[in-house]
């Protein structure tokens, strides 16, 4: 069974048919790139796979879990399904060690020595454990966005969804970003990313999906797609984005 | 036509005014206790998914809003009673005082929650925690945060209001004025006593409040 | 005794609201004078003036209107004017709504962005010119609904005329329940007319807010 999978998943904004019948199968261990031009439904697309957006026909299955519009089992859910935000979406009135620790503590019920021994080992898998007691309005864009995937890890997730997460960052640092994903990559993580970063796509990611007009248009290996590009919309995308 | 102000004469009845002083203290502190914890719930309440709790919500708030406090005050102290709820007027007093700032704190918060940006509501919601702990945890503290300078200022309007509730006859600062000018027919000194101790504490609570702000908000601001 | 009924209570209540809705008027329109005449001098800018307008707007948002009621009440006849309470109420309304209406149309102003200025300044704008054709009209359009909103203060702070002694909504009350003794009713009643006249306004006041946010 594989760890995430979408079966003709439709998904209507109004009269806005956004999302019409993906099918997508993502294996644990896997990363994977969706692509795709604003407005081809790949965030919401990702936004389906932990219920932040309900959908209106089909299923989505994520670690045996059906994703149905129910709090409770959202909940459950979220326990195997992290997400990274663009936005970072940082608690401004926790410290960076507090907003790692939240979830462990009010969700997990773990301790609070154990939650803080957590949140001190994440903190330095993402580099930033000398900021432990600052104040995310204090920290540079990257680094929040850092603080927000320690976050996210401390519930020691299945997946990672990750939403543009470098979209909103000064040019020079998006690397530090992009170095923590490899880094989980490395360490067999799964991790779907909605991203702008070919580059990213391409040299670290297993497989790539293009969305266009609400389905996968394309998909297959990351040098294959990039390499070799068969719809004529995927070429022109590529094209555009070079 | 020409006349003294004499003040001197005023000194006997010290303990007077600080008697009332001391109830107006009271009365604010409490009421500005309940009040914002009652706030706190009609805003929870304002939000919720209940569609009969927001309505409650809502009539509360605006009948408060678009009455004036006296009334209400004489509603609680005169009007309860008729039904069978007897209240001394101190407990009626405070009651209407905490009704009275629930209603504008209310409306104060939940201004503040709505500014929340919709992520926050979403990262606690990927975080696994219920509705219940995101509002407690997430959104609640930066939006006390982005509307404390109008709390504040609420109040300081609820402690100057509360020299109304004199007209129940509490004793606080207001009443010692009355009392103390029925005695010694020196109205005008009597209140422009009362009047300067208010406007003291005013000015206190604004500095007390923003004390409890550099103390409380670490964080650099929102 | 008199039998009250119920139409007799209201019908009376109604006769004391017009003179609620009339002190409102008075002092909403002689408030909104003078907060104007002190948003003006304030805009010119003396070191002296803003101290003394700072000062008048922090005393009358620091001491309850009621006590303005009786210190304007006994203080004019301290200096040998007898007023009656409908004056006092008039007066002290007055100067208590100037005191909000200037510190909101000068928040207005201050609200504008300092870009506005910059590009005034950029232009060859004199400060008079700046005032008159960009920060003014821009801040006016701001302001209404806060001074819609404000209205509802006033109106709701008549009320405390009835303390020294002006018969209108809420000392009629009082006078009618002294002879019905049907507390509940008749403060029900009170607080129903009230909010039949407030309401409204903030409903005005909202729906000017939203529009406004819209706008811009």
């Amino acid at each position: 069974m594989s760890l995430v999978s979408l079966d003709k998943v439709h998904k209507y904004y109004g009269d806005n048919h956004v999302l019409k019948g993906v099918d997508l199968k993502i294996e644990a261990g896997e990363v994977v790139s969706i692509i795709g031009r604003s407005g081809s439904g790949k965030s919401t697309l990702l936004r389906c796979m932990n219920g932040l957006e309900q959908y209106q026909k089909g299923g989505v299955i994520v670690d045996n879990q059906s994703v149905e519009d129910d709090e409770y089992k959202l909940r459950l859910l979220s326990r195997s399904v992290g997400m990274v935000f663009q936005s970072f979406n940082l608690f401004p009135h926790m410290t960076v060690g507090q907003n790692v620790m939240l979830a462990t503590k009010l969700v997990l019920k773990k301790s609070p020595s154990e939650s803080k021994k957590l949140a001190e080992e994440l903190l330095e898998k993402v580099g930033l454990s000398d900021k432990f007691s600052a104040y995310p309005g204090n920290l540079s864009g990257g680094q929040q966005q850092r603080v927000a995937i320690a976050r996210s890890l401390a519930m020691s997730p299945k997946v990672l969804l990750c939403d543009e997460i470098t979209s909103a960052l000064d040019p020079e640092l998006v690397g530090e970003v992009l170095k923590v994903l490899e880094q989980l990559k490395a360490e067999g993580m799964t991790l779907i990313l909605v991203t702008h970063e070919m580059n990213f796509a391409r040299d670290v990611g297993d497989r790539v999906v293009f969305m266009n007009q609400g389905k996968v248009w394309e998909t297959g290996a990351s040098d294959e797609i990039f390499a070799n590009p068969q719809t004529e919309e995927l070429k022109s995308f590529l094209a555009a984005v070079r | 036509m020409s006349y003294q102000l004499d003040f001197p004469s005023l000194v006997p009845f010290l303990p007077q005014f600080a008697a009332g002083l001391w109830t107006t203290i009271e009365l604010t502190v409490i009421s500005t206790l309940g009040g914002l914890l009652l706030g706190t719930v009609c805003a929870q309440g304002r939000i919720s998914k209940d569609t009969w709790l927001r309505t409650i919500c809502s009539c509360y708030v605006e009948v408060i809003r678009n009455t004036p406090f006296i009334v209400q005050l004489f509603f609680i102290f005169f009007g309860l009673p008729a039904l069978g709820f007897k209240l001394s007027a101190w407990e009626a007093g405070v009651i209407a005082m905490v009704i009275n700032l629930g209603a504008y704190s209310t409306e104060i918060i939940r201004a503040g929650i709505d500014a929340a940006p919709k992520g926050q509501w979403e990262a606690g919601q990927t975080l696994g925690l219920t509705r219940r702990q995101v509002f407690w945890h997430i959104i609640l503290p930066p939006a006390y945060q982005r509307v404390y300078p109008a709390i504040a200022s609420q109040c300081i309007i609820v402690m100057l209001g509360s020299s109304v509730v004199s007209q129940i006859s509490v004793e606080e600062l207001t009443f010692s004025a009355n009392f103390i000018q029925s005695r010694t027919f020196l109205s005008f000194e009597s209140y422009i006593v009362a009047a300067l101790v208010y406007l003291l504490l005013a000015i206190l609570m604004r500095q007390a409040f923003a004390l409890v702000k550099r103390c409380t908000f670490k964080n650099p601001s929102l | 005794m008199m039998q009250f009924t119920d139409w007799d209570i209201l019908r009376n209540l109604l006769l004391a609201a017009r003179w609620t809705i009339l002190l409102s008027l008075l002092a909403f329109i002689g408030g909104g004078l003078f907060g104007l005449l002190l948003t003006i001098l304030r805009s010119m800018r003396n070191t002296l003036i803003t101290r003394l307008i700072q000062g008048y707007v922090e005393v009358f948002q620091g001491i309850p209107l009621l006590m303005q009621l009786f210190l304007t009440f006994f203080g004019f006849s301290l200096i040998g004017f007898e007023v009656d309470a409908w004056t006092a109420a008039v007066i002290s309304l007055t100067l208590f709504s100037s005191a909000f209406f200037h510190d909101i149309w000068r928040g207005c102003i201050e609200a504008l962005p300092k870009g506005q200025w910059e590009a005034c300044r950029t232009l060859g704008l004199s400060y008079l010119q700046t005032m008159r054709y960009v920060i003014v009209p821009q801040a006016m359009r701001m302001s209404i609904a806060p001074t819609v909103g404000f209205s509802v203060q006033i109106v709701k702070g008549t009320a405390l005329a009835s303390v020294i002694g002006f018969v209108e909504l809420t000392k009629a009350g009082t006078m009618i329940n002294n002879a019905v003794f049907q507390p509940f009713k008749v403060f029900a009643f009170v607080a129903l007319l009230y909010f039949l006249i407030c309401f409204p306004l903030s409903l005005l006041a909202r729906y000017l807010e939203k529009k406004n946010h819209v706008a811009r």
